[in-house]
């Protein structure tokens, strides 16, 4: 198992470097655009040069290239063209703000999620249209939409949560969850509406299964099946669907962040390639990489702690 | 009970939770029981580095521009130039000296005195410092300080923008003992009103300034905290807004019918902030003859309908315009916008004419531009031309207008001086011309303008050249952009969009 998991890191890091240098190559050819960019309207072709030297950014590709990866490898991700702030602790402090929605909105949409799809499928009838039900308004609900409305009625119109910003938990436990309420709760409407379906169809099989009759035969009741047997079988691959919510979740947390200006990941990041901030890029890439690595590693080991058979030795 | 029923009250309970949280609400900058009133507003661009080489104009200047004092300052209503940290200035008979005698009771916030010093300190390093500010030093051969308090500045020429640029990035103060660190570039010390405190900032989302009590100028700030919050959605500042999170917020044309309730909030309309336009890069026609024959850029002109630009996607939130000068500046002439009226027809005649009916010509599709796309192709068809609308990513935008790739490119450029205009418009190498077009008409008005120290006298010289560049047809002017900022909870604005980027733009009414 652990050789198996440091060939996972392995791959993980050969990964991010093929990553970042693909990356790097098709940044530096637009490094002129970047320097005009802070120039703004003063540019002139002249400044752009002064200014690319300046930088460094007239050296070889190969050579900027190798620079950035000794420093990020020491934990030294540069500084942001722009504002001059470090890449590493802001990337951090991002992700911070980011991964403050998503687990906790991952954890509620497991639970609903899991409860819902196991009613569903146990109970079967008006139960199990429900639950469909339920899905398929998630699905057909568009976040932004969601997110709209619920500012509008709750902070707006009730002024109960805030319609904008963010507190950090370490600053006031009650702020933070008063600020990623409403975030959290657009995520869970689109995470329950595909894992819900996703946990409902493995019961569903499960519950058809021989050794679930045999039980039944012997006078076992229905939540001992389903939660002692059933569920732990579904598991496997309701975790997978999970490691999968969880990437998507990342991934579509930029229009959270901007309809709530929160200063997360998805924001820095989209900033970024709009200015073709060059090292921000490149810290918002690894750990981009990194997280989902970790996350896919992760989801692989907990499946082979849940099924025995899906153990890699 | 069944596993699923016991979870029935799930609901009440986040229900109850939202409540409890809800109980918890604070609202934006009110005042507090000590008297002290802060303000909340928020910009869509976040203020880059503080590094006084590398500070950015526009709305980023709320910053900076409150973190460090600038040796001039543009007023609020009138626009005028006025004494700041320099208290008085002074041009030679060539204009190839300038000297400023700045005031005797600043400090940096760190306690040191602010001295001449420290002002030829900070030009120089922007002067040599590739960024931002280092272009606007390009005359500008020497820095010195003959005393504690009196700066002068040499020149190779008379640069009739400089004095301008004074109250911009260009007339920063900063401490010179911040220079070789690089946290003056996060970290900044000025001699400002403010200063940025850094603990309750966050970058990127919150400026947190604590106002300076020992500021020279204290009384013209009236609040003692400024929190500057980036909301770059629209829609999540006007929705922070009727939250009440903050007091004041630039609201485009399109969300103001939703601001609602007129008691509560207060509507302020800057009728010029910048002018949008259709810029014809190649003016000589080196590469698209058709545009260096002027009827055919005068029949764009006639192809354009302002009017219905301005009512159908500005939503009625700007004005049309044949001329690019600012109409609160002295240069504007109300009597030029009847040069070019909606005449289509008369356009295709031009075109005819001139025998460029069905050429096409591509332009630079851009994030300023995607709104008007449609409108601009309509108005070059009814005049038997044709646009091809190339996308182009945000960072390449100014390459792509500088590339000679394009014969034209759709603008909005923001307005600092009349001066700066005729540069930036028709100066060679100027940011609207950079094809370097030019003709002996040209030359000899701007360089009238660039000889003249008194630009007073230099008016009548601007008016000609405005009148000739409108007849040429240099440009296709479209509108000139309005803003309208939405102030609440007895914030105003105390200006009429005369002054730059400033906080002292917002006072507390009464």
């Amino acid at each position: 198992m652990l050789l198996y998991i440091l060939r996972r890191l392995g791959a993980g890091a050969v990964l991010t470097v093929l990553v970042t240098l693909i990356t790097f190559l098709l940044l530096s050819t637009s490094l002129d655009d970047v320097a005009a960019t802070i120039l703004g309207q003063s540019a002139t072709p002249e400044t752009i040069a002064a200014l690319m030297a300046d930088r460094g950014w007239d050296r070889p590709v190969a050579v900027q290239y190798a620079e950035w990866l000794v420093g990020a490898v020491q934990g030294d991700f540069g500084q942001s063209v722009y504002n001059a702030l470090p890449v590493g602790p802001t990337v951090l402090q991002r992700l911070g703000v980011t991964l403050s929605l998503i687990v906790p909105a991952l954890l509620i949409t497991v639970l609903i999620s899991v409860l819902l799809g196991v009613w569903a499928a146990s109970r079967g009838g008006v139960a199990d249209r429900l639950a469909q039900v339920i899905s398929l308004i998630g699905n057909i609900l568009p976040a932004l939409l969601l997110a709209i409305g619920l500012v509008v009625v709750l902070a707006v119109q009730l002024s109960w949560l805030p319609a904008t910003g963010y507190t950090a938990p370490a600053d006031d436990v009650l702020a933070w969850m008063r600020s990623i309420t409403m975030p959290v709760i657009v995520l869970v409407i689109g995470g329950v509406a595909s894992m819900a379906a996703q946990v409902r169809g493995r019961m569903i099989d499960e519950l058809r299964r021989d050794y679930v009759r045999t039980r039944r035969t012997r006078g076992a009741s229905t939540s001992s099946i389903v939660f002692k047997h059933a569920l732990r079988n579904a598991g496997s691959p309701a975790l997978t669907v999970m490691s999968l919510e969880f990437i998507q979740m990342f991934g579509g947390a930029l229009i959270i962040e901007q309809v709530f200006a929160l200063p997360g990941y998805g924001s820095y990041a989209f900033n970024a390639s709009m200015q073709g901030d060059v090292p921000v890029i490149m810290g918002v890439t690894v750990w981009a990489v990194l997280l989902v690595t970790a996350v896919n590693l992760a989801t692989d080991i907990a499946n082979g702690l849940l099924n025995p058979k899906a153990r890699v030795h | 009970m069944s596993q699923i029923a016991r979870y029935r009250g799930f609901p009440v309970v986040l229900l109850a939770a939202a409540l409890v949280l809800a109980a918890c609400a604070s609202g934006g900058g009110e005042a507090t029981a000590d008297g002290e009133r802060e303000l909340v507003f928020s910009v869509q661009t976040a203020p880059n580095s503080f590094d006084p080489a590398q500070l950015a104009d526009g709305s980023q200047a709320y910053a900076w521009n409150s973190i460090f004092d600038t040796l001039l300052f543009r007023d609020l209503m009138t626009g005028e130039i006025q004494p700041n940290a320099a208290e008085s200035w002074e041009y030679n008979e060539d204009g190839t000296r300038l000297t400023l005698r700045l005031r005797d009771d600043m400090t940096f916030s760190d306690g040191d005195p602010v001295t001449a010093d420290a002002v030829v300190a900070t030009m120089e390093r922007s002067r040599d410092t590739p960024g931002t500010v280092q272009n606007k030093f390009q005359y500008v051969t020497a820095v010195s300080a003959p005393d504690d308090y009196t700066v002068v500045i040499e020149f190779e020429r008379f640069d009739p923008q400089f004095i301008s640029e004074l109250y911009q990035n260009a007339g920063v103060i900063a401490d010179p003992d911040t220079f070789g660190d690089d946290r003056g570039a996060t970290e900044p010390i000025g001699s400002g009103a403010y200063t940025l405190d850094t603990a309750a900032t966050v970058p990127g989302d919150t400026y947190v300034l604590r106002k300076r009590e020992d500021h020279w100028n204290a009384d013209a700030h009236p609040f003692t905290t400024v929190t500057i919050r980036v909301l770059q959605d629209p829609t999540a500042a006007l929705n922070a807004l009727q939250a009440g999170e903050i007091d004041a917020a630039s609201v485009p044309p399109q969300l103001l019918p939703q601001v609602g309730d007129e008691s509560t909030y207060t509507h302020t309309e800057f009728p010029a902030q910048s002018v949008m336009y259709l810029d014809i890069l190649d003016r000589g026609g080196e590469d698209f003859p058709a545009l260096g024959d002027q009827r055919v850029r005068q029949a764009i002109n006639y192809a354009i309908d302002r009017e219905g630009i301005v009512t159908g996607l500005l939503g009625g939130v700007g004005i049309p315009t044949n001329q690019v000068f600012n109409p609160q500046g002295e240069v504007y002439d109300e009597a030029l916008n009847d040069t070019y009226p909606y005449d289509p027809e008369r356009g295709r005649r031009l075109v005819e004419e001139a025998g460029h009916t069905g050429e096409v010509f591509q332009v630079p599709s851009t994030y300023l531009s995607t709104t008007f796309e449609a409108a601009l192709s309509d108005a070059f068809e009814s005049i038997g031309l044709g646009i091809e609308w190339v996308p182009v990513p945000p960072q390449q935008a100014q390459s792509a207008h500088r590339s000679g790739d394009y014969g034209m490119s759709f603008q909005v450029t923001p307005y600092t001086s009349d001066v700066a205009d005729v540069i930036n418009h028709f100066g060679q190498g100027g940011y609207a011309n950079p094809m370097n077009h030019t003709d002996p008409t040209l030359d000899e008005l701007i360089g009238e303008i660039s000889a003249t120290v008194d630009q007073e006298a230099a008016l009548p010289i601007f008016r000609r050249l405005n009148e000739y560049v409108v007849e040429q047809a240099f440009e296709v002017p479209i509108a000139f952009n309005m803003t309208t900022w939405v102030t609440r909870d007895g914030v105003v604005m105390a200006d009429n969009g005369s002054s730059r980027q400033t906080v002292r733009q917002f006072t507390i009414a009464g």
